[in-house]
């Protein structure tokens, strides 16, 4: 019998290298042009909602944040001699919310659609350090997110902003520093809510139980209190501890008083970054999770 | 018994550290069900290794914790030496098709390689390359979730190939192919073994390894029964006997006993000869002057010998499974 000679694989001899895993994570991102389509949707959907607002939203809104007991021409009447104020440019952001859900529908399946199909298989056959691909896949879904949450957000505040000034609405002006942490905090807000999404979806591994838990925890909690008519207590309960205080990003300024307290004009009980603060605490504990749990399960 | 011992292990490959797969005395339980016992093999560079046995046996189980993917309860499984996860770029020194359904429908083949090529720090020109091997160039732009099983399996036999590694490991990659394909499949496996790769592929049917493989490691219940070379497991099988008609029933049977053989009544003027073949059986008989009639060698195929082996293995998870509606 003749010797073998064992093959010596071509490629060249190189060491694992971070940026080849978020090289190869963006890659399959991109690829999918439903995950791109879900973000270009989530960009216009927030965009669509702060027109509405400042198109002509700001009666309906008001109606909408009547206060039980108090009758509805009153309440018409305290709208309209508060008006102007209650205008502020957290309103255009009102469809937050709405992008966030289509944010953590792509976030999901970015992770759930894997363990679907069984192509985490090939992925942690190609990259057997579990933790490494979470944090690859964390930073590809968090930047993703991040720029179509800037895109939305500075595109729903400049727009809607205009338009209000072309309808001789008056807008309740903020300083620039806040009007950019506003923005850059509702980007941020998308971006850390998905990666809390990502990391639920490795922990649950189902897409359906993934997006129910994100929006319970996340959405709901804002939703509610808006149509409540104000944070007060369950609803303020809620927007201090769930990831949903992260939505204080978006409070104009504390000092601001305004006819009705309610998330849609602007009012949180948690400071801007205590708010963020809990959604990212909440983040780092479920990626925690994540990451124990892939490396203790069998793929 | 671990091992059938009419199959002693080949001595183990030591020249060639880079290019094996070596498994040793993996364990794992799903719950209550023993999934592998014992599983104890070596798969050399240079040969075409198949991994055969009835569904349930523990091959892809065994073949999951190869790749780090499932956790064995006790026992190793090493690349070259080294424990998979310790790889770096693992592609480039193992490719494997464990699933071909493991895609995302939505994404072009091309691009599902275009991510595994990222992955191991390789560009779309060595995916282009697997892509014309495989001979898959026509339909690479095309959604992967249209493929045919037909498709998919080259797919994942490119995917296997990226890295160029010297080790290859494929799940069931006949499995949907049509005669064309597999004809293909059984020269590619082939001709990837004759460079001196380690090509270690798994089968429920040993038919169709019949002409590819030139090393077995036959499984059953999570352990291995056999692991010989094919030429040897056909002969050592018991499916090759002589068959015998003569008059003088009585006077054989002695003879051919005294000569070594094992020899069976099947008839009142048959006789089933194991153990020695046709030249010494009638050698035997004309030294003693025992007439006969008619000397017949029946020679099993691959499949037949591999169907007894594994009968038990059949039988104990059929029993298991009538076991399990009864209770």
């Amino acid at each position: 019998m003749t010797t073998v000679r064992p093959y010596r694989s071509s490629a060249p001899a190189k060491r694992n290298d971070f940026a080849q895993l978020l090289h190869a994570e963006w890659t399959k991102f991109r690829t999918v042009p439903g995950w791109v389509t879900g973000m270009i949707v989530a960009v216009l959907v927030i965009v669509g909602f702060g027109l509405f607002a400042s198109g002509g939203g700001v009666k309906a809104s008001s109606t909408k944040a009547c206060p039980p007991g108090m009758s509805s021409a009153d309440c018409r009447s305290a709208a309209v001699s508060l008006a102007p104020p209650e205008n502020t440019i957290a309103l255009y952001l009102i469809g937050t919310f709405a992008g966030l859900i289509a944010v953590a529908v792509v976030a999901t399946m970015f992770m759930s659609a894997e363990y679907r199909r069984g192509l985490i298989r090939t992925t942690f056959a190609a990259s057997p350090v579990r933790g490494r691909v979470l944090a690859a896949k964390a930073i590809v879904i968090g930047a993703v997110t991040f720029v179509a949450g800037l895109v939305g957000a500075g595109g729903a505040v400049i727009f809607a902003t205009d338009l209000a000034h072309q309808r001789g609405l008056s807008v309740l002006s903020v300083r620039w520093p806040t009007e950019l942490r506003i923005i850059a905090g509702t980007a941020a807000l998308i971006a850390v809510a998905a990666v809390f999404t990502l990391a639920i979806a490795a922990i649950v591994r189902r897409s359906g139980a993934t997006v129910t838990i994100a929006i319970v925890t996340i959405v709901f909690p804002y939703v509610l209190s808006i149509s409540n008519g104000g944070a007060t207590g369950i609803t303020d309960f809620l927007l201090r501890v769930t990831p949903a205080a992260a939505f204080a990003v978006q409070q104009p300024t504390p000092q601001y008083y305004l006819a009705v307290t309610s998330p849609a004009t602007g009012f949180f009980p948690l400071a801007p970054w205590a708010g963020f603060a809990v959604l990212c605490g909440w983040t780092v504990l479920a990626l925690v999770l994540a990451a124990y749990l892939l490396r203790r399960r069998d793929a | 018994m671990n091992r059938d011992s009419r199959y002693p292990a080949l001595p183990r490959t030591s020249g060639s550290p880079e290019a094996t797969i070596e498994v040793d005395g993996l364990r794992k339980r799903f719950g209550p069900t023993v999934a592998l016992d014992g599983m104890t093999f070596s798969v050399p560079p240079g040969q075409v290794t198949g991994f055969v046995g009835p569904n349930g046996a523990g091959k892809s189980t065994t073949m999951r914790v190869i790749l780090g993917l499932g956790a064995a309860d006790d026992g190793t499984a090493v690349i070259g030496g080294q424990p998979y996860r310790n790889l770096q770029h693992p592609l480039t020194h193992v490719g494997s098709l464990l699933d071909t359904s493991a895609l995302q429908p939505s994404r072009t083949a091309r691009n599902h390689l275009l991510w595994l090529a990222h992955s191991q720090g390789l560009g779309s020109r060595r995916v282009d390359e697997v892509v014309e091997q495989v001979g898959l160039k026509a339909a690479i732009r095309r959604r992967a979730g249209g493929f045919s099983l037909g498709m998919r399996q080259r797919l994942g036999i490119a995917a296997a190939l990226l890295g160029d590694p010297p080790i290859l490991m494929l799940d069931e990659p006949f499995n949907g192919m049509d005669p064309e394909g597999i004809v293909w499949m059984r020269g590619f496996l082939r001709a990837l073994a004759a460079e001196g790769r380690a090509v270690f592929v798994s089968s429920h049917l040993m038919s169709e390894l019949q002409d590819t493989a030139d090393h077995l490691v036959v499984v059953g219940r999570g352990k291995v029964i056999a692991d010989t070379s094919v030429k040897d497991f056909i002969a050592a099988a018991s499916g090759d006997h002589v068959e015998l008609r003569t008059a003088k029933r009585a006077g054989a049977m002695k003879v051919l006993a005294d000569a070594g053989a094992e020899v069976i009544a099947t008839a009142p003027d048959v006789l089933l000869v194991k153990g020695l073949s046709a030249d010494r059986t009638v050698a035997a008989l004309t030294a003693k002057h025992v007439t006969f009639a008619e000397v017949t060698t029946h020679r099993a195929t691959l499949e037949e010998a591999y169907m007894e082996l594994t009968r038990d293995a059949v039988e104990y998870r059929a029993a298991a499974a009538a076991g399990g509606t009864a209770r």
